[in-house]
């Protein structure tokens, strides 16, 4: 009875113990979100606290963003316990009504249903946003509407880094306790260019240019709801170790939805990634205010000649937006050539860096 | 404290109130010279002789009328059955006269009379000497039902049984009667209606009549090791039954096990689960677990029997399933 008035939009196959679906109602919870730790998965009351985190952070967010919310529709939430992050608005430029308010409060019953079915049912329907894509969308058009982008394309050679790391990676792991990732040498060599060129890690502050004082690497993590950019703070005085760790605990946080605010707010310069498609390269859209946000696309084969032979060499293609304003096209060439130098002679790249 | 046993505490009430009031009196199958089949009232017709001290024929619907009748016109009669099984005889005695007439006068007559039971398997007396059917005098309304799981229990709620002007059920445990346990010289009542607290738990909280507290008591004790503490309430009286303890305790450990001898279905456990899935679920942590006996007759096959008592080995399997959820 509880589950069909659930006041969440939590579909009914959610396995939960009755203290936490409580608990998840009166915090505002998805519970649709939370990892369950009991038998079977089942989702425990404690499952719901670090969560509590993400939403608070978002809620913070959403604060910055202004919620329009009519009074009733805002007293009626509160009064059922329903968070106003999870209800898209349809009045005037988005406001949520009460309307809205009760739409969210009615049961949602998902079924399972094969393809053709639910593709039926999505076609020529309207989908609100929820809050959460609707800070998405407005950041994305501002930058991409503020910022003029420019875009560089590069191809490095990856065959010493993969190599490198295939000499170290079982080691490093024994030490480490984590797997080191192609993307952690990467994000270490972007942070080390980064002090070269700190323009880079700049923002367009009223009429002056800021140049923030720490270099904070963000990674582009898909969520369900969104993308999301968790950032490793001073990555240019960590050593691979650390960063390798850090990036492990905030991806796999960003999938559980327990980031905090801290986390996603502190980035500087943003990496992100579509390597394990097969996506050659792409443009990317800055992460404002950020000035420069560097995509990485798929390592492939490429026929070369070495030493008249004909032999395979590794090819990654990365891809460096800039904002126009702030970086000039020279330097963010100058930048991607360094930052492919680096890539290319890891030895030398890496071999001062401590782990 | 002097040690003795829980057939030697209820005896010790018994003397007490034949003693001190002079409208109380016993009547029972082989309760007189034989001292009953488990010993209760020995030597209670040399005290207070055979005028207070009726040994009856087997007619359990005839006697429990009698008392009945002796109790309406201003008696205390104390009857014995030697075994919950033969209520059956008396039933309409029971549920249609004793449960009921309070009710039908108008409040006007009354029934202050106890009748004695005992439930438990384990003594290879089969299907018709074994049962432990006490949650059918829960069902029916204008009955008191008593639970007492050691000694000192057994004695406050005997006299306090003694006292009440309402017909009172007094569910003896035939695996009890040989326990020891501290009680004191003097006389005392425990209250209807007030659980006890036998160990106290934040994990987990155990429900449990009768013997499964003692059972409990003993596997609570091992988790402990583990670092799991088990709370046991016992409810000592299951009608009236003292449920805001039961929930309190709940909301405290969000997670219950009820034990009880009875079967399971439509048993003790399934109307304490049912209490508390309507009044606390959302304190729930995890699914509400039973242990009681199965759904068939007790088996008079020893192994079998043995199988049939919800032991120590199934409070230990159902904390260890509870387990998961913490």
């Amino acid at each position: 009875m509880f589950q069909e008035s659930n006041t969440l939009n939590t579909p009914v196959q959610v396995k939960a113990v009755p203290a936490a679906r409580w608990k998840a109602r009166k915090e505002g919870i998805d519970l649709s979100l939370v990892k369950g730790s009991g038998p079977r998965k089942i989702i425990l009351p404690k499952d719901i606290e670090p969560y509590k985190v993400t939403i608070s952070a978002v809620k913070q967010i959403l604060i910055k963003e202004k919620v329009r919310v009519s009074t009733l529709a805002r007293k009626l939430a509160e009064k059922e316990g329903i968070s106003l992050e999870m209800i898209a608005g349809t009045g005037v430029r988005g406001r949520i009504m009460m309307a809205d308010v009760m739409q969210a409060l009615k049961p949602t019953i998902k079924k399972e249903k094969e393809g053709s079915a639910e593709d039926k049912e999505i076609f020529g329907t309207t989908i609100p946003m929820t809050q959460i894509r609707k800070v998405i969308a407005k950041r994305m058009a501002q930058s991409a509407f503020t910022a003029p982008h420019i875009y560089f394309f590069t191809d490095v050679e990856m065959d010493g880094l993969i190599q490198s790391r295939e000499k170290i990676v079982e080691a490093f792991e024994k030490e480490f306790k984590v797997r080191i990732s192609i993307n952690d040498f990467l994000i270490k060599a972007v942070a080390i260019t980064i002090r070269e060129f700190p323009m880079l890690n700049a923002m367009v502050k009223d009429e002056n240019i800021y140049v923030m004082p720490e270099i904070n690497v963000g990674l582009a993590v898909a969520m369900k709801e969104g993308l999301i950019v968790p950032a490793i703070p001073q990555v240019d005085r960590l050593g691979l170790g650390r960063i390798a760790q850090m990036r492990a605990d905030l991806v796999e946080r960003a999938r559980e939805g327990k980031l905090k605010l801290e986390e996603i707010e502190r980035g500087t310069f943003t990496v992100s990634s579509l390597a394990q498609f097969d996506i050659l390269f792409f443009t990317a859209i800055l992460n404002p205010p950020q000035s420069g946000i560097l995509s990485v696309g798929k390592t492939y084969d490429q026929l070369a000649l070495k030493n008249g032979q004909v032999d395979t060499k590794k090819i990654a293609r990365l891809g460096l937006s800039v904002d126009h304003r702030i970086v000039d096209g020279a330097v963010a060439a100058a930048f991607l050539q360094s930052l492919k130098n680096r890539l290319e002679n890891p030895i030398f790249t890496f071999m001062q860096q401590s782990f | 404290m002097r040690e003795i046993t829980y057939a030697q505490a209820i005896n010790e009430a018994l003397a007490y109130n034949l003693e001190n009031d002079e409208r109380v009196f016993l009547m029972g199958e082989d309760i007189g010279k034989y001292g009953g089949i488990f010993q209760v009232t020995a030597g209670l017709l040399d005290q207070f002789g055979p005028e207070r001290i009726i040994d009856t024929p087997i007619s359990e619907a005839g006697f429990v009328g009698a008392a009945i009748g002796a109790a309406m016109t201003g008696l205390r009669p104390v009857v014995e059955i030697m075994f919950i099984d033969f209520t059956t005889c008396a039933m309409d005695m029971i549920f249609n006269q004793m449960a009921k007439i309070h009710y039908m006068f108008g409040g006007r007559g009354k029934v202050p009379m106890v009748l004695r039971i005992n439930i438990g398997a384990g003594r290879g007396t089969a299907a018709q000497h074994s049962q432990s059917f006490h949650a059918f005098f829960i069902h029916i309304p204008g009955l008191m039902v008593v639970a007492p799981s050691n000694p000192y229990d057994a004695k406050g709620l005997m006299n306090t049984a003694i006292l009440d002007e309402n017909p009172v059920i007094f569910v003896e445990h035939k695996k009890l009667y040989a326990t020891k346990g501290h009680v004191p010289e003097e006389y005392y009542t425990i209250p209807f209606g007030k659980a006890d607290v036998k160990r106290k738990g934040k994990d987990i909280t155990i429900v449990a009549t009768h013997e499964m507290v003692n059972r409990s008591l003993r596997v609570a004790e091992e988790f402990a090791k583990e670092g799991i503490e088990i709370e046991i309430i016992d409810p000592r009286t299951l009608k009236p039954f003292d449920k805001e303890l039961v929930l309190e305790s709940v909301k405290k450990t969000g997670r219950l096990i009820v034990g009880d001898e009875g079967q399971v279905t439509c048993g003790v456990s399934a109307e304490i689960s049912a209490i508390v899935a309507e009044e606390a679920v959302e304190y729930l942590q995890a699914p509400i677990l039973r242990v009681g006996s199965p759904d068939t007759p007790v088996p008079f096959s020893p192994p079998l029997e043995q199988a049939y008592i919800p032991n120590e080995e199934d409070i230990r399997e159902a904390v260890n399933k509870m387990k998961e959820y913490i």
